[in-house]
């Protein structure tokens, strides 16, 4: 029975190198959680004031690291920007007002009904028709000469009311209606709405009747 | 057990001798609670 001791030691010496390896494993253990301040898993974390405060990382770079910091210059870009023409779009839409203004649509004449509303809430004289093309208007005294206007219902066909009238467009004597001509006779005519009446009675050679009556009894 | 006796079973059986110092080595490492990787700490949810 030599072995026997022999496999004691054997024992011991295996058991012995188990504790130690034990003991290097947890001396590693504890020196490896020291180095890295780091709890072990499941163990609360303690928190310090700075840990418990939100951090808050700004993202604007400090006035001093800004004003220390070069600026950044790609090699390749000019340092000046250069001038590019507008492209055709921002042209259009800078042209746009004119081309508004010149595309402004025209105003859209009124609707038939809408003019006969008007001309019937118009309070227009009796008859007002269109005035004749051209200008045929007989020229016009602002007052009468001296004052005293000539009795123009003498002529057959002018009443008190187309006396009026004649008076209001600045005829207030014979000579003046002796002095139209046809294109003057047509204007009032057509002003008046006597449609040809005025050539019908024939003012104009009444109206001269009457200047030579006058002038007789001037010379008289 | 003496000084020869132990330098030769350290000389004849030192791959088993280092086996069972790893095997220790682990032992104590992993000891502590919560250690071990993938090892509960017994807290819910944990």
């Amino acid at each position: 029975m030599t072995s026997a001791p022999f496999i004691i030691e054997t024992a011991l010496l295996l058991l012995v190198t188990y504790v130690v390896g034990c003991v290097i494993g947890d001396l590693a253990r504890r020196w490896s959680l020291a180095e890295w301040k780091l709890p072990a898993i499941g163990q609360p974390i303690p928190l310090t004031p700075q840990a418990q405060m939100p951090v808050v990382v700004p993202d604007v770079v400090p006035a001093e690291m800004a004003a220390a910091a070069d600026p950044i210059v790609p090699p390749d870009l000019p340092p000046e920007p250069v001038e590019m023409p507008a492209p055709p779009i921002v042209e259009t839409l800078v042209q746009s007002p004119e081309s508004v203004a010149v595309t402004e649509p025209t105003p859209v004449p009124p609707r038939r009904k809408s003019v006969a509303r008007a001309k019937a809430t118009e309070p227009s004289a009796p008859e007002q028709p269109a005035e004749p093309e051209g200008d045929g208007r007989p020229q016009p005294l602002d007052s009468p000469r001296g004052g005293v206007k000539d009795n123009l219902k003498q002529i057959k066909g002018i009443g008190p009311k187309i006396e009026s009238t004649l008076n209001a467009l600045g005829v207030f004597h014979f000579d003046q209606i002796a002095a139209w001509d046809e294109s003057t006779s047509a204007w009032v005519d057509g002003h008046l709405g006597f449609k040809g009446r005025i050539a019908r009675e024939d003012w104009i050679a009444q109206a001269k009747a009457r200047l030579a009556e006058n002038a007789t009894k001037e010379s008289v | 057990m003496t000084w020869g006796s132990v330098t030769y079973l350290v000389g004849f059986y030192w791959p088993y001798l280092s086996a069972v110092l790893v095997i220790g080595f682990l032992t104590g490492w992993l000891s502590r609670p919560g250690s071990a990787p993938g090892q509960r700490t017994g807290k819910p949810y944990d």
